[in-house]
């Protein structure tokens, strides 16, 4: 017995030694940190793009001129660089984990184009030359066209004491020239939560890269084709539940006059005067209320690109859903060139690195910072039409895009109701 | 037989760190003690055991129960505004003849502290300790933190005539808990052992080398208990770097925390003894390396951790001691040392590769991204009249010490750098009332002035409160000069319960004055009651 303890004891004591030699060792002739030097290629691809974002650019389509950044999760720093005229931006970084962002409009065969993309957790550790970035594939984005729908303002973070029944969106025409809601989609993507400790959902492979997003919740906005017409200057209210919510909460506000509500099925929770939204899709049916979550969710708007109005039975074609890998959950599976405006709304904007979402619906994020403080995330003015109109931020980065304000307002800055509206 | 001999040495000393020691021929008071500590420079000057056979010290014994408060804003933003302590201490040893001249020592203490007003720590038990990853919360809290700590030394009978090896160990086991949402519960567990040797060149000439090897590991995990409020918070990797996110369900910082520590040195000194002189050299090198990592919420295996960071530690120490003994009997004490301490922080580059196979932290590079410096010099002399027995009359000293504090964070760099000068001297008068009855008093003083003060931040929070009220605010406390005075009275009762056992009961009180408009005032008040034999 004795000599089993003593055996024990030997390989016990030699394991630990060798646990902290192994421990001390790696700790030895750690390089102090230095800049680098690196080049990063911008390009453009309109098609399908593969797991790993390797595509071969359109060479037809040039990214030259697009501002890139790139932000340090650790620090927080951010540097930006502007593409040449091969499509290659270079800049001096400290090494890290970074997130790259593109952001511009370029123009190409006289559309016009926003060229905004982002990548998550890139490791620059080593300086890239020139020719390697452009023996790469570098970012890859999708080109957007310019809309016109936007969601102009979110109030997502209730108010204190943990109340948030008065979660309300709008949705605003911001460009020149009549939009039909009927048909559009407004989802709620997935996922739901965006932290610092956060992981990004793996899909399948033959998902390929940036094509689709997924849906959580998606609403669709009924009609039967041009009933729901939305004029240039005029918005739209959905909400979660539509009441004078400062009958629960003198803090909260008033959102009774809302267009749509988004109803789950809980009938306590039904206002009989506002129509409820179509429900076309649901991961999972909360049947108490469709709550969003408080630290902030992101969503977007969209339809078929071909004219088609999507309907349930489109989500019950599996096709038209999907599962992360080694799960069961089914998402919408809503392809890239759907995608009308789209917002992602984080925590706080120090894990800006996060994202959740691919920069072609939103290259930044928004956030008011807090939960459960009454303040609202809303479109910044940048013009005005002759009708008093607002015309608002639009360049697909809500970080530019939008600003915090203390207070939820319906149809702020002279927005207009449209004529059919309650 | 030199087995039994060896139990023997066993059992006495755990007698010893229970300090039930046998009584010695002499009357033990806390004046003989310090006079012991005073001429024993190896045993209180190196953490060679072995050279317990060289100082010799007759046998002791202290325990005492203690009372403390601090109170007072002049202080680092991780401390306490208004801390109490209640502990217990005990420590005793010396040399045992009739074990061949075997040298035993032993000493045990228990701590609880209350620490209220801190801040901008929530994963730490000692904030200060020389540890930059560290998750906090801006909130005044209160910590309980409780500590147990044992340390003992043996010297083993002299082989050859000339060589006695020894050997040292220490155990520590501590729990802090705050009682502020976020609240960690962190538990400490430190052990160490240094062997050690000593060989006699001659009569006069030592020569001693030691080995000094400690683990130790601290983990807690901060939530909250009030979980439908999240509360705001900081994951520093340097002082003014750090990322802020939010304790709570889904947070950013919900994860228990790990920090694992090895650290591995050793150090050399040389001797000379006679009647008249006691000469010490010694130096001494230590590395420490720390892993800091994550484990989060839902993750239940170590193999999905994410290291935070590494520290990576190295403490040089290099002392001279000279005593010298007058004809009268008197000592001239002379402790001249000197600490470099430098402390790199290494952080690490990591994706998670979550395919089904893997599911980790991949490192993909890491880098030295900040270092902390410490350079300290203290020069320190005492003039020690002694009196007939093992005790002394009047005790003086004075001590310069010169401190530069600093770091660097390489990229985006940024730097702070305090050089600080500490001018002391106390007297101490040791009262013998009549026979049994001796009062001791000292009164102290110092004024401690900046020479100098820089910090230069580029980083990108600067407006942040983790900047402004934990970085900003600390180096403002490095920077202000302050005058500090203080006393102590200790009353002791000889022949308690046996003739070489004394009773004592101390009380002392420190004032710290700053010169500035910020902090106003820092005081320590201790009681204390024990017995020494």
């Amino acid at each position: 017995m004795k000599n089993y303890l003593k055996i024990a004891f030997s390989i016990s004591s030699a394991a630990a030694l060798c646990s902290c030699v192994g421990m001390m060792d790696d700790a030895q002739n750690v390089p102090v940190i230095e800049p680098i030097t690196v080049s990063y290629k911008v390009s453009a691809a309109t098609g399908f793009i593969p797991k790993g974002g390797i595509v071969d650019p359109d060479p037809s389509f040039s990214t030259q001129g697009v501002t890139v950044s790139f932000l340090e999760s650790a620090t927080g720093a951010v540097t930006t660089g502007v593409t040449d005229a091969d499509c290659v931006a270079t800049v001096e970084l400290i090494p890290g984990d970074y997130t790259i962002s593109v952001t511009g409009k370029v123009e190409n065969d006289g559309t016009e184009y926003y060229l905004n993309g982002s990548i998550n957790s890139v490791s620059l550790v080593k300086d890239i030359s020139k020719q390697e970035a452009m023996a790469s594939s570098g970012l890859v984005v999708r080109p957007a066209k310019v809309g016109s729908l936007c969601i102009s303002e979110i109030y997502y973070c209730g108010i204190a004491p943990y109340y948030f029944r008065d979660q309300t969106y709008q949705i605003y025409n911001n460009g020149n020239q009549v939009e039909y809601l009927d048909g559009l989609c407004f989802a709620q993507l997935h996922p739901n939560i965006a932290s610092a400790t956060s992981v990004p959902p793996v899909w399948p492979d033959e998902e390929g890269e940036n094509n689709y997003v997924y849906g959580l919740m998606v609403w669709q906005f009924p009609g039967s084709g041009q009933e729901y017409p939305l004029q240039p200057g005029e918005s739209v209210v959905v909400v979660q539940e539509a009441r004078d919510h400062r009958e629960n909460n003198p803090a909260s506000f008033d959102n009774s006059m809302a267009d749509w509500e988004c109803w789950t099925g809980n009938v306590q929770r039904d206002n009989p005067d506002v129509e409820n939204m179509p429900l076309l899709y649901a991961q999972s049916l909360n049947k108490l209320q469709w709550l969003t979550s408080v630290f902030g969710a992101a969503f977007c708007i969209y339809r078929a690109d071909d004219g088609t109005v999507l309907d349930e039975a489109y989500y019950k074609d599996k096709n038209n859903t999907q599962t992360e890998v080694n799960k069961s959950s089914r998402y919408a599976r809503i392809p890239a060139s759907y995608i009308l405006d789209g917002v992602e709304l984080m925590p706080n904007m120090d894990i800006l690195d996060k994202k959740r979402i691919p920069g072609f619906v939103d290259a930044g994020a928004a956030s008011v910072g807090d939960t459960y403080c009454g303040k609202v995330v809303a479109r910044k003015v940048v013009g005005t039409r002759p009708d008093g109109t607002p015309i608002f931020s639009d360049t697909n980065n809500s970080t530019d895009d939008f600003e915090v304000l203390d207070s939820p307002m319906i149809r702020r800055y002279g927005q207009k109701a449209p004529a059919w509206s309650k | 037989m030199k087995k039994n001999t060896y139990y023997k040495a066993a059992g006495c000393l755990s007698l010893a760190m229970a300090a039930v020691m046998p009584a010695s021929a002499q009357n033990t008071t806390t004046a003989s003690v310090e006079r012991q500590k005073l001429e024993n420079i190896w045993v209180n000057n190196t953490d060679n055991a072995a050279a317990g056979v060289i100082d010799a010290p007759s046998r002791y014994s202290l325990s005492d129960l203690n009372f403390g408060m601090t109170k007072g804003d002049f202080k680092r933003v991780q401390q306490g505004k208004d801390n109490n302590s209640v502990g217990f201490h005990t420590e005793g040893g010396g040399i045992y003849e009739k074990m061949g001249g075997m040298y035993l020592w032993g000493e045990f203490s228990y701590s609880r502290d209350r620490i209220k007003g801190a801040r901008f720590n929530a994963s730490l038990i000692d904030p200060l300790r020389g540890m930059p990853f560290l998750l906090a919360d801006s909130t005044a809290s209160k910590w309980i933190n409780q500590d147990y700590s044992m340390r003992m030394k043996v010297a083993f009978p002299k082989l050859f005539d000339c060589l006695t090896l020894g050997v040292g160990a220490s155990y520590q086991n501590a729990q802090g808990a705050k009682q502020v949402d976020p609240r960690p519960l962190m538990r400490l567990s430190k052990i160490g052992v240094t062997p050690s040797a000593v060989v006699e060149i001659g009569k006069h000439n030592f020569l001693g080398a030691h080995f000094d090897y400690y683990n130790r590991r601290e983990d807690g995990n901060p939530t909250n208990t009030n979980n439908r409020v999240n509360q705001a918070g900081w994951d520093f990797v340097a002082p003014g770097f750090f990322q802020t996110g939010e304790f709570g369900s889904f947070s950013s910082l919900s994860s228990k925390r790990f920090y694992n520590a090895n650290a591995m040195g050793g150090g050399v000194q040389y001797g000379f003894k006679n009647d008249r002189l006691n000469l010490l050299v010694s130096g001494s090198y230590m590395q420490k390396v720390e892993d800091v990592d994550n484990q989060y919420s839902g993750e239940s295996t170590a193999s999905i951790r994410k290291m935070i960071g590494t520290v990576k530690e190295e403490l040089w120490n290099g002392k001279l001691v000279a005593n010298y003994t007058f004809n009268s009997g008197n000592i001239l004490a002379l402790n001249i040392g000197y600490t470099d301490k430098s402390i790199d922080g290494i952080e690490y580059l990591q994706t998670y590769d979550n395919s089904f196979d893997v599911q980790a932290w991949i490192i993909n590079a890491k880098f030295t991204r900040s270092n902390f410096s410490t350079k300290q010099t203290d020069v320190k002399l005492d003039y020690m009249v002694t009196d007939d027995g093992n005790s002394y009359k009047w005790w003086m000293g004075a001590q310069y010490t010169k401190l530069t504090d600093g770091y660097v964070y390489y990229q985006p760099r940024s730097t702070q750098d305090v050089e600080t000068a500490v001018l002391g001297a106390f007297v101490s008068r040791n009262i013998r009332l009549c026979d049994r009855h001796a009062l001791t008093l000292t009164v102290n003083g110092g004024y401690s002035t900046n020479r100098s003060g820089e910090l230069d931040y580029h980083g990108y929070k600067a407006d942040n409160v983790g900047f402004t009220m934990l970085t900003l605010k600390d180096f403002e406390f490095l920077c202000t000069d302050y005058a500090k005075f203080g006393g102590e009275v200790t009353y002791t009762f000889s022949g308690f319960k046996n003739p070489s056992m004394s009773l004592y009961v101390t009380a002392d009180f420190d004032y710290y004055k700053p010169d500035s408009e910020i902090f106003s005032k820092r005081t320590f008040t201790n009681f204390k009651v024990g017995v020494a034999f």
